[in-house]
């Protein structure tokens, strides 16, 4: 069985895992984009603009290829996002890569049998900047291609070693029990929100929100002072690093090694620790039903398609992509890296001073009958732009809050568990995707958000937002909605007989700069309650 | 917020299956009532277009058929056929108003969806007249028509405004705004709805005999193509197929199911 390690684990900066690696992109990266075993065409498949390509250089415009359109319907343009597809087709997409690098590694004499790919933990101390044989421009021996390094790196994950990318990446998605949940403003669960085949559009899951597309943020950035040439108007844009959008992203080979972290991550809320406490049957597990085991295929869309060796096509479902002992590797650690807390139930069930329900000590598991229902709106679009942070009034319905109200007293159901509440930024659209913003709930009219680190419902990075906003792409170009949940701070609310207003504030802080050519908007905010 | 995707809208849910049930409740009245009401039908669905020798005509047709039960026949057939359809946004609204004021924000969705279509079936009727009209062969308003929808099917415009029919936006959710906001994005649906629809509703219109059968496979297709993922606009013809595979694949699920002990093989 193949073992991925962690990448600052397995020696020195450039260990031989590291340096087979490289020889193996290097060896992907001789062939041209009309090869399905090429390095670009491994980036087509998760994401393909010819024009942003040929800018960075990646492609000459001469080069052959597939056209910019869907003449190539069975790889390009394929990434699951959006969806609680997200999970399985990352991992058959790593999969693939794997064993093409690895069919590399045995033409060049290497040690394939056991070659597999790294993993970047980020989270653990001082290893939250990329690993140093990603950063640098020569090989151990000084030849000058390393095939590792990326120009087009301009996040602090990448450059910046003061960065502590705590501040705005974090674990919490890993203590939703739920691969999905009921989506209609409630919960999008671990893995995603139920869809068809699904290619930037609609809501967030939460691995894929946290800490994924924050550290695709933080890794690719932008470009400082230059800015995307054509067309107008996004001459105010600036030029995003490979990382931040996703028809760029896997032309970096950090890529890889993120994905890894992801697909680790996965396994660990599936598996790690073993004795998780579960409420309901499906805690824990991934969706039973046909409809997630089978793909999208199941339903006339489009199947999952990679490439093999030999250039003959490989089709997988996600129910093919559970078991990754079946699959045939491990991961050396699954434990997450940083604190998760995977009964965060059973402490705030004693907060608000419930009965603790007996599924938490080993009783009878309870069966899942969740409700969601509109419980505040705020007053239509609010747009982004400069640093300055900009609140927003959410006015509460008063029959909802006092239904809410009643479940986090006991007094609705005394033996059910207590509601949940959710923080929706609807339709965020954007020209860029290279944005991070910081959200907070609750605050009061004098009050500093950051001074205030309770309030906060989530930051928030923009990865994938420009091509789902663009109504010229594969959808309507609505956006993506933000789903966060913000339980926890209602709670306190409850215990603070603060609940009675009739409007809550929720601040919305730029993390950096944002130009007001890159069009940053909500199209509304939104709360929600979700009765278990 | 867009919690149901207009690709999704097809699967089991209880909205889906009041309009299916609605739907149905039209097509039986479009089948089975006849009488002075639901002679108007009729003109709907091209029979008495199809056979009119001249405009005198067919404005002595419209004599005794008043605008009332133009309206209502009109609305029936628009109902039948497209009432599966607007599940999507229907849920959609659903689930961006309170609890108290669903019913109503529904209804205002379903009001601005239904003056859109019932506004177009002037010009719709009105062109599928002409073209009755102004074609001396017998059948070629009906190619005519048919040719139209195909262009259209080619054309990017076309897959924008079906991509358009998936688009769900916020709506305001307090007092007066929920009834207005519901209406407009009834009225916005409605708009690309019929600009994604309406060259083959005309081509239905246009068909010269067995007009219900026509109408049957308009809403097929309409239906077939409502359940397509949106696509990157562009010159392509456009086919729903996702349907027939997804049919095949059920088929070839259960052809499985039985054959006991058969697994997928193993992907490595």
């Amino acid at each position: 069985m193949f073992v991925r390690q962690n990448i600052y684990d397995i020696g020195d900066d450039w260990a031989e895992s590291v340096l087979w690696y490289a020889r193996g992109v290097k060896a992907m990266k001789t062939r041209l984009l009309d090869n399905v075993t090429s390095w670009t065409f491994y980036g087509a498949i998760h994401g393909y603009t010819r024009w942003l390509w040929d800018l960075h250089g990646i492609t000459l415009t001469t080069d052959p290829g597939p056209a910019d359109d869907e003449s190539n319907p069975k790889y390009i343009n394929q990434c699951q996002h959006q969806s609680w597809y997200f999970l399985p087709w990352h991992r058959g997409y790593l999969i693939a890569f794997e064993r093409q690098i690895r069919h590399e590694i045995e033409q060049l004499g290497g040690p394939h049998e056991t070659w597999a790919l790294p993993y970047w933990n980020y989270f653990e101390t001082d290893r939250g900047l990329i690993p140093p044989a990603f950063r640098s421009p020569s090989w151990p021996d000084g030849a000058a291609d390393n095939p590792l390094f990326v120009e087009q790196r301009w996040g602090p994950m990448s450059n910046d070693p003061t960065y502590d990318l705590r501040n705005d990446v974090n674990l919490n998605p890993l203590s939703d029990r739920e691969f999905s949940g009921p989506g209609n403003g409630g919960s999008t669960g671990f893995g995603g929100p139920r869809t068809g085949f699904n290619w930037s559009r609609g809501e967030n899951g939460g691995a894929e929100w946290q800490p994924h597309n924050n550290v695709h943020g933080q890794i690719g950035g932008s470009h400082p002072t230059a800015f995307l040439p054509y067309p107008p108007p996004n001459h105010q844009i600036p030029i995003p690093g490979l990382m931040s959008t996703p028809t760029t992203a896997a032309l970096d080979p950090i890529f890889w090694l993120h994905h890894c972290n992801i697909d680790r991550l996965w396994e660990s809320w599936n598996s790690h620790p073993p004795s998780k406490p579960a409420i309901n049957p499906n805690d824990w597990n991934n969706p039973a039903g046909q409809s997630w085991r089978d793909g999208p295929a199941a339903s006339g869309d489009r199947a999952f398609a990679m490439p093999n060796v030999d250039g003959t096509e490989w089709n997988f479902t996600p129910a093919e992509m559970e078991s990754i002992s079946t699959l045939d590797y491990s991961y050396a650690d699954l434990t997450p890296g940083m604190p998760v807390q995977s009964n965060v139930l059973a402490s705030r069930i004693a907060n608000l001073g419930l009965a603790q329900p007996a599924a938490l000590s080993g009783g009878v598991i309870m069966a899942s009958n969740k409700t969601v229902e509109l419980l505040g709106s705020g007053s239509g679009k609010v747009s982004l732009s400069g640093t300055a942070s900009k609140r927003s009034g959410v006015q509460l319905d008063a029959p909802t809050l006092s239904r809410l109200a009643a479940s986090l007293s006991g007094e609705a159901a005394p033996a059910g568990l207590p509601d949940r509440v959710f923080l929706n930024l609807e339709n965020v659209r954007s020209r860029t995707d290279t944005v991070l913003f910081k959200v907070y709930i609750g605050l009061q009219v004098d009050a500093n958000p950051g001074d205030n680190p309770d309030n906060l419902a989530g930051t928030i990075s923009l990865f994938g937002t420009s091509i789902a906003s663009d109504p010229s792409e594969l959808h309507a170009g609505d956006g993506i909605t933000h789903v966060l949940e913000i339980t926890d701070i209602f709670d306190r609310l409850f215990l603070n007989n603060e609940f009675g207003s009739a409007e809550i504030n929720v601040d919305v802080v730029p993390v950096n700069d944002i130009p007001e050519g890159e069009g940053v908007e909500i199209g509304n905010i939104s709360i929600y309650r979700q009765s278990e | 917020m867009a919690m149901q995707q207009g690709y999704k809208l097809y699967w089991p849910n209880t909205t889906f299956q009041v309009l299916v049930f609605a739907s149905a409740f039209g097509w039986v009245l479009l089948f089975f009532g006849g009488g002075p009401y639901l002679a108007v039908p009729a003109l709907c669905t091209g029979h008495i277009i199809a056979t009119l020798p001249s405009k005198t005509e067919f404005e002595y047709v419209l004599t005794w058929l008043s605008p009332g039960q133009l309206a209502l026949s009109w609305t029936t057939m628009l109902f039948a056929m497209m009432l599966p359809v607007v599940s999507g946004p229907l849920s959609h609204v659903w689930a961006q108003s309170f609890r108290h004021d669903r019913v109503v924000a529904s209804a205002s969705f379903v009001l601005g969806y239904t003056a859109i279509w019932v506004i177009a079936a002037f010009p719709l009727i009105y062109l599928a007249v002409f073209l009755r009209l102004t074609t001396s062969v017998p059948y070629l308003q009906f190619v005519l028509a048919i040719g139209m929808m195909l262009i259209w099917q080619m054309m990017p415009w076309k897959q924008y405004a079906q991509n358009k029919c998936h688009s769900q936006r916020p709506l305001s959710a307090f007092g007066s705004t929920t009834f207005r906001s519901g209406t407009r994005y009834g009225v916005t649906h409605g708009f690309w709805c019929f600009t994604t629809c309406s060259p083959i509703m005309l081509a239905a219109l246009a068909a010269p005999s067995h007009s219900l059968a026509w109408m049957i496979a308009a809403t097929l297709w309409i239906w077939a193509e409502r359940l397509e993922s949106p696509r990157k606009p562009m010159f392509r013809l456009n086919v729903p197929l996702r349907a027939l595979r997804a049919g095949h694949y059920g088929l070839m699920h259960v052809i499985m199911s039985v054959k006991l002990g058969m697994v997928r093989p193993n992907p490595m």
